[in-house]
């Protein structure tokens, strides 16, 4: 170690790390060109075509879907139950983020693992349980008629009070999240100089407490907003049969109506539309969760206690509100997926008699669609997944230790195709890939390769953002350690970068195989025959009205994801919240 | 009365205690620092009082109210106290006003006094003119600055401080250290002051309370606890000490007699006797140089401080930090002999050995 590296060594790393300099620009450009591709093509072509009718340029598209009172109602109704799902969802997210962190609450842990499940139960299959449930003839309906002797039913889930009632149940993990990091993050200080001040608890809570935790309120409110507005799965269950259409399910209407000329550019005007406004909340958010909220965010130097309210004879309400919760989130709705495919045909009466598993059999032996569906899902999510940690991988390597600016530039293009609701993403790439590929005369869109390329555009970025905080921890000091001790710069990456940020590239694979491997919105307009998704049949199966296979199938499906969740849930909570 | 009394105090988190037994009278209007390493209990002391933890055993009395007893607790709004935190705890959606005024705001003392008296307050610490900013427009000693107004504001009867200046640098750290002394003197609270820095505590308090693992080692005056440390440990933490390890026997009235490896036979002025294995402790400044002197050695390292230079000697028996004049320091490698002045002798059991023979 003392020696001198000798002259020729020192010749060949020299040249070594100008070829690794032109290697990495030639990387960057590459990888520049790619998110070019997944993000920049498609918008170009999506508005591009928005202002296309019949041979020139012009905004017909959008002054008739803008005097069309049937997109006037679409686009009345998602603003409206986006904004009552969102202002019912925070409120609950807010109250369950207090009693998780701020009280004396026993197994405060475990109740908050358990209020996480409902994240991971695909949207578009909780709604179906709850149809289950409260269908006309669900079962809770049977039960309130058995017990009432009334023949009509308690309450029906289709319609818009059911909608903002599935979003507000599946989306409250967006604002509990967000808030709860908000409280975690507060100096306990803070409260005790205000006790010390004279300030009692309530008080404290009221003018120490809640001004400081406000934005992370308004900015988890923000983002349930615009995952609602752009929530294709639980309006198309619970909004089709009574004729109830927001934006995304009037996107998908038109996209499916042969019928209309030019429908899939005037697809293309109303996806501009739905973007608009679920852009214009993102920049807020933004701007919310930015400069002010360092500002407020202040970080406590030694980890102490936060001080924590006692509950004292409030802690059975509160433990019965948190299991209310978790019963309807979760419990219930998964009963109801298991009882509907363990049932002879739904609408039967339930009886041991009744029970069956020839529905798992069926749709798991007998139905080869299925079987091809299972597998494309599994495959396209988990390249999709890989991909996405390999390049997030590069370009954050590439930012942080090389300097390369343009990243900065990548993450921006790439935080199009996340934020923008994925009814616009597909509509997008249909437009995109419609005509054949130049060159290879390929045409992507009846190939399964239109859905990676969509599920790369849409997860890149959540990809990208988990690495790069997981590469953030990763001090430049730990690398050039390894690299005065004698390592090169492959082998000081191979051995110090890449185990520590393995925990984080593992939680990016995972954040993007499970919403990818049951999803529908992007699926439901990408897919082609032979290339569907499990989403897809699962939907399908529910349209046709086959309840009990549809059931039996999504029973498999939020079982295995559930427990792969359950699984993985030892890595740090920190890397499941985006 | 702010007469504060600690009474049998003892805390367990699990099975770890962090206070055990501790015993302490403040007198009304004196500045007790409480002094010692990380993870010694002090903060837990100091919580405590202000009532944000309960005691395990043990009792605080303030005046004749008592405040804090396993069962039962005044609710740290009640009890007519002000702290002042590390990490400052100025409120960043308040301005400076608002922060300094919300004592007197829970006290609901009517506006107009309100106003003059978080004005007098901001004067107090010199802030005047800064009342619409917020914290973060604020620099760190400011922002210290803020919070000690608002404590200051309820004039409060005792004022607890839990490390305040830890995250100052270290001029800021001088100027507050000397502004709250002033403070102190004007207006004569009751200071209950938590620190690791031995020499904050030794230049603000009237008296120290030198703690390790959850148990007081010392109290006593400054001078007391710098001059007759009750325990190597205690010896160690305030200020500079070396020790010399060796087997002591009492040679009359005031002197010992401590044998050294290899024989050396040093004579140590020493008003308790000790025999058997010892610790002898010496200060830097308890050595003086004389040709006669029992205690040989050879200079290992000089460190010039600019004021002084101390030299490390090697010395049968270990190694020494001696303090000297700066022009008449040795150069490294000379070979002198020191005669002690004074010394601490202690019987050396497990406790008391040291690791390191020369402290700082």
């Amino acid at each position: 170690m003392g020696e001198l590296i000798a002259p020729r060594r020192a010749a060949r790393a020299f040249v070594a790390a100008g070829v690794a300099a032109r290697v990495a620009g030639w990387a960057g450009w590459l990888l520049i060109g790619v998110g070019a591709w997944l993000a920049v093509y498609p918008s170009v072509v999506l508005l591009g075509s928005s202002v296309v009718v019949g041979g020139r340029i012009g905004l017909d598209h959008y002054l008739r879907a803008l005097s069309d009172p049937v997109v006037h109602r679409a686009f009345g109704n998602s603003l409206l139950v986006s904004t009552a799902a969102a202002l019912l969802g925070t409120t609950l997210g807010v109250l369950l983020a207090w009693l998780t962190t701020r009280t004396d609450l026993p197994a405060a842990g475990t109740w908050h693992a358990a209020l996480l499940l409902p994240y991971m139960i695909p949207p578009f299959i909780g709604a179906m349980a709850w149809v289950y449930l409260l269908s006309p003839v669900g079962y809770l309906n049977r039960l309130w008629t058995w017990l009432s002797g009334s023949t009509d039913p308690l309450l029906v889930i289709y319609g818009p009070g059911g909608i903002v009632f599935a979003l507000a149940l599946y989306g409250y993990p967006i604002p509990y999240l967000v808030v709860r990091a908000a409280l975690e993050r507060l100096d306990p200080a803070l409260e005790e100089a205000a006790r010390m001040s004279g300030a009692g608890p309530l008080r404290v809570l009221r003018e120490v407490v809640a001004p400081i935790v406000v934005p992370a309120v308004a900015s988890g409110a923000l983002l349930l907003w615009v995952s609602s507005l752009a929530n294709f799965g639980i309006p198309a269950v619970l909004g089709f049969p009574a004729r109830y259409f927001v934006l995304p399910t009037r996107i998908y209407g038109t996209v499916l109506n042969f019928d209309m000329p030019d429908n899939l550019r005037v697809a293309a005007s109303l996806s501009v539309l739905l973007a608009v406004p679920a852009g214009l909340a993102l920049l807020g958010q933004r701007r919310l969760a930015g400069a002010r909220a360092e500002r407020f965010a202040v970080v406590t130097g030694q980890g102490g206690a936060g001080s924590r309210t006692e509950l004292g004879k409030w802690r059975g309400p509160a433990c019965a509100v948190l299991a209310s919760v978790v019963l309807l989130a979760t419990v219930l709705p998964l009963a109801a997926i298991l009882v509907t495919s363990l049932t002879r045909a739904y609408g039967v009466p339930l009886g041991l008699e009744n029970l069956t598993l020839d529905h798992y059999r069926t749709v798991l032996f007998g139905i080869p669609k299925v079987a091809r569906a299972l597998r494309n899902s599994v495959l396209l999510a988990a390249s999709a997944a890989t991909l996405v940690v390999v390049l997030a991988a590069a370009v954050t390597y590439l930012s942080e230790r090389l300097h390369w600016r343009a990243g900065r530039v990548l993450e921006g293009l790439l935080a199009v195709p996340y934020a923008v609701p994925g009814t616009v993403v597909a509509v997008a790439m249909i437009l995109a890939y419609a005509r054949p590929l130049p060159v290879v005369n390929i045409r992507l869109y009846d190939t399964a390769w239109i859905l990676l390329i969509a599920y790369l555009a849409r997860f890149l970025a959540i990809g990208l953002r988990t690495v790069s905080s997981g590469l953030a921890q990763v001090h430049a000091s730990l690398e050039e350690a390894a690299r005065i001790g004698g390592a090169g710069a492959g082998r000081a990456f191979r051995d110090v970068v890449v185990p520590i940020i393995w925990p984080s590239l593992r939680s990016a694979w995972l954040l993007v195989f499970i919403p990818a491997v049951a999803e529908l919105t992007l699926s439901a307009l990408l897919y082609s025959v032979g290339n569907e998704t499990v989403g897809v049949v699962i939907y399908g199966l529910h349209e046709e009205g086959k309840v009990a296979l549809s059931a039996a199938l999504a029973f498999v499906v939020t079982a295995l994801l559930l427990t792969g969740h359950l699984l993985t849930y030892r890595t740090p909570r920190r890397e499941w919240v985006t | 009365m702010a007469r504060v009394r600690l009474e049998g105090l003892a805390k367990r988190y699990g099975t770890v205690w962090a206070v055990r037994d501790v015993e302490l009278e403040v007198a009304d209007g004196e500045f007790v620092s409480v002094l010692g390493p990380s993870g010694c209990g002090k903060t837990t002391i100091l919580r405590v009082v202000a009532g944000f933890t309960r005691p395990t055993l043990g009792r605080v009395v303030v005046g004749d109210r008592v405040l804090s007893t396993p069962e039962a607790q005044v609710p740290p709004e009640k009890r007519g106290m002000a702290m002042v935190f590390q990490t400052y705890a100025v409120w960043p959606h308040m301005t400076v006003f608002q922060n300094v005024a919300y004592p007197l705001r829970c006290m609901r003392v009517p506006a107009a006094e309100l106003e003059a008296r978080t004005r007098r307050a901001l004067d107090l610490v010199r802030l005047r003119g800064l009342e619409d900013r917020r914290p973060h427009e604020l620099s760190g000693g400011q922002q210290q600055r803020v919070a000690l107004a608002r404590a200051l504001v309820a004039e409060p009867s005792v004022l607890l401080l839990d490390e305040p200046l830890s995250n100052l640098d270290a001029r800021l750290r001088e100027e507050m250290r000397e502004e709250l002394a002033e403070l102190h003197n004007r207006l004569g609270f009751t200071v209950l002051y938590v620190t690791h820095d031995q020499q904050e505590a030794m230049a603000l308090a009237d008296r120290v309370v030198v703690m390790r693992d959850g148990c007081v080692e010392q109290v006593g005056t400054p001078q007391d606890v710098y001059d007759n440390p009750a325990t190597a440990f205690v010896a160690r933490f305030v200020g500079a000490a070396s020790f010399l390890e060796g087997e002591a026997r009492p040679r009359g009235e005031g002197w010992l007699e401590v044998t050294l490896p290899g024989g050396v036979r040093l004579p140590v002025p020493h008003a308790r006797p000790v025999a058997g294995p010892a610790l002898v402790c010496v200060r830097p400044e308890w050595m003086v140089a004389d040709p006669g002197g029992s205690l040989r050695g050879r200079v290992v390292r000089r460190v010039y401080m600019g004021e002084r230079a101390d030299c490390v000697l090697e010395v049968p028996g270990g190694r020494v930090l001696w303090r000297t004049e700066v022009g008449r320091s040795p150069a490294v490698g000379e070979e002198l002999s020191l005669r002690l002045l004074r010394a601490v002798v202690y019987p050396k059991t497990a406790a008391s050995t040291s690791e390191g023979m020369v402290a700082t």
